[in-house]
């Protein structure tokens, strides 16, 4: 039923976001083997937030979109087993404006989702856990949590 | 004016193979490729911020302007829609339960200002169209929007622009009759036409039997400035007046049925609920907010005017402020009503201004609220889904049939029609059942078996250890997503009330 205009807005994002995007992230759709690009899906980076634990990670996230999209949110995931309150085991992020029943809007882009993924990182909400690690570090355990938080950014350096 | 180069971007190898990938998977051609195959090469014109559509980033194309006075293309605003209840705002997922007619001053603005932009969409749309069988309303011909007089007598689809066969099958996806001649000239003549209707321009009748291009811009007392490789026209204060005053919109709103007045045109002349002055149709649940889109454009471009209009406007209301104040709150307890709106202030509003309440949808099927047909929208007023009786045409042959709620039944309206049926007065109605909640579920699971690719996912689900496993087998296996996502619509009410989160 979607007039498949999916595929047109994500050529337009791009193009928007080639033209400018916030210092240090990365979103570029996938280049498939045979070389053809699939606007589908998109591998970004997202960087950790200058002055916060997350400082000096560059989080490799993909971004899955569906025939539906804009009027159905992306599927964002970082790697497997990626540490945060709020991030499912599989890497799964769980967020308000990713959820169409809660927060999302078609008029939400690309960028905007980075960078709302950006704030995430460092302001977990502990109201809405994804995973028990991160989550039970984060509410009982400070200092391990921050050590764990640096660990990871350390595990995901610049790519250049 | 700030401009969107639109088509500056340097066309690197990656994307060349973008848009190869794009025409492999049957989407609209991208633009740039449209253009070269075009026998007149004529760069497209870089629109205005404000008139991309924030759904598909494009130029707007048929703009729909929702009672939040946010505005996008009428297939964004209609495939954003929910079926089940109430929709949400694309921009600012404000609730709404009406899909708003075309918004008819916008569309011709854009044609004006943006001829090959707007060309190019209508192509691609009605290509979109012709794949998936449901048609937007047509009305590049239709005398819409002037003979305030006659609109009465009108039928009630006068808004149907008549599809003949010919069209139907021409050949690029667009439905215009006389578009042989020139593109521009069907524009301009579409511009004539409607100063025309507004009778700003008395005499163009002449212009429009002849259809020369030449007449009908002579006519339309264009201002034309030349820009680099198109003609590029400018929007005049004929093109944007005010339904009621007939002067500049000032702090514009546009009602349900696409009309578009001044609010404080809407405030003074409402007693009770704003009624259109043109096609005499209600506007459900308040005063729209202004649709800053237009107004920052009215700011920008006739900012003299505008601020003449603002002083005026500072004046009147001097005198008026408390009137106006009392208006606001009334407006404030509308909106805030929303939510729990009571019967009593439904009946109050009258039933085709009736805020519905989101508890309508869900009372029906617990069998104590009125019928709500989930997925039929009616094609008079927009409601959808229809809550109360719903009218069937019996003779409409289209696929989407032609829907009507009861009170647009009751009394019928000249402003009618969504997807362009052949409806006509004469037809005959039945009474349709409500479709059972339940197939409808069915319905949409099959239909959107592939999108359902998310578990328990979409729900703020704190039990870890459940959702962790659920989690895991999305990630993992694909096919068993129907299911999972069936079950976990069961599964997460629970999963929320669990306090076993530690």
């Amino acid at each position: 039923m979607s007039g498949g205009i999916a595929r047109g807005r994500l050529a337009e994002e791009r193009k928007s976001w080639r033209k400018n995007h916030p210092h240090g992230f990365v979103a570029k759709p996938e280049t498939q083997p045979d070389g053809t690009v699939n606007l589908m899906a998109w591998h970004c980076t997202i960087p950790g937030k200058l002055g916060t634990d997350w400082e000096g990670g560059y989080f490799p996230l993909t971004l899955n979109f569906s025939e539906d999209y804009p009027s159905k949110p992306p599927k964002c995931k970082f790697p497997q087993g990626f540490f945060h309150p709020n991030v499912y085991p599989s890497g799964t992020v769980c967020l308000s404006i990713l959820n169409e029943d809660s927060g999302w809007r078609p008029a939400i882009t690309v960028k905007q989702i980075l960078v709302g993924i950006q704030d995430l990182l460092d302001q977990p909400n502990p109201a809405d856990p994804a995973q028990t690690e991160g989550y039970h570090l984060f509410i009982q355990d400070a200092a391990e949590y921050k050590k764990r938080v640096r660990q990871q950014a350390k595990q995901y350096p610049p790519l250049v | 004016m700030e401009n969107k180069d639109n088509n500056k971007i340097p066309s690197t190898e990656e994307s060349k193979m973008q848009r190869r990938c794009d025409n492999n998977k049957k989407t609209p051609s991208p633009k740039h490729l449209l253009l070269i195959e075009e026998d007149n090469v004529r760069e497209e014109e870089d629109f205005l911020d404000e008139f991309q559509c924030s759904v598909c980033l494009d130029l707007l194309y048929k703009p729909v302007v929702l009672a939040c006075g946010h505005l996008s293309c009428f297939w964004c605003v209609f495939h954003s829609m929910n079926m089940l209840q109430e929709s949400r705002c694309p921009i600012c997922r404000h609730l709404f339960n009406h899909f708003p007619s075309v918004c008819h001053l916008l569309h011709f603005l854009l044609i004006k200002m943006y001829p090959i932009a707007y060309k190019r969409r209508e192509r691609e749309v009605g290509e979109e169209e012709k794949k998936i069988g449901h048609f937007s309303p047509q009305f590049v011909h239709h005398p819409f929007g002037s003979h305030s007089g006659e609109e009465m007598d009108f039928p009630s689809n006068s808004l149907h622009f008549p599809i003949n066969p010919q069209n139907k099958l021409c050949s690029n996806g667009c439905f215009s009759e006389e578009k042989e001649p020139s593109s521009s000239g069907n524009f301009a003549k579409a511009i004539a036409h409607r100063e025309d209707n507004m009778k700003i321009v008395p005499s163009t009748l002449s212009s429009r039997s002849e259809g020369t291009t030449n007449a009908a811009i002579e006519n339309c007392n264009l201002i034309r400035t030349e820009s680099g490789h198109g003609i590029k026209t400018q929007a005049s204060v004929a093109d944007l007046l005010c339904a009621e005053c007939k002067k500049l919109l000032f702090r514009p709103v546009v009602l349900n049925c696409g009309h578009v007045y001044c609010e404080s045109c809407i405030i003074s002349s409402m007693q009770g609920i704003p009624r259109c002055q043109i096609c005499r149709s209600l506007h459900p649940n308040g005063i729209p907010s202004v649709c800053l889109v237009l107004e920052k454009f009215l700011e920008e471009h006739f900012s003299e005017i505008y601020a003449e209009r603002r002083q005026v406007f500072a004046k009147q209301t001097d005198c008026q402020i408390l009137l106006h104040k009392s208006v606001n709150q009334e407006r404030k307890g509308v909106i805030e009503a929303k939510p729990c709106s009571s019967s009593a202030h439904t009946q109050q509003l009258g039933t085709q201004s009736s805020s519905v309440s989101a508890t309508v949808y869900s009372s029906w099927i617990f069998g104590n609220g009125p019928e709500v047909h989930f997925g039929v929208g009616c094609d008079s007023c927009g409601m959808i889904p229809i809550i109360g009786k719903r009218y069937k045409c019996k003779d409409c042959s289209e696929e989407i049939g032609f829907d009507v709620c009861e009170s647009c039944h009751n009394n019928p309206s000249e402003v009618s029609g969504r997807f362009n049926q052949q409806h006509k007065p004469e037809h005959n109605f039945e009474i349709a059942q409500p479709q059972c909640f339940g197939e409808f579920i069915q319905m949409l699971n099959l239909d959107h078996s592939d999108d359902s690719d998310d578990d328990g996912n979409d729900f703020p689900a704190p039990v870890l250890s459940d959702d962790a496993l659920q989690d895991g087998e999305d990630s993992s296996n694909d096919l068993s997503d129907v299911s999972t996502s069936v079950l976990s619509v069961d599964v997460a009410p629970d999963q929320k009330d669990d306090p076993n989160v530690s």
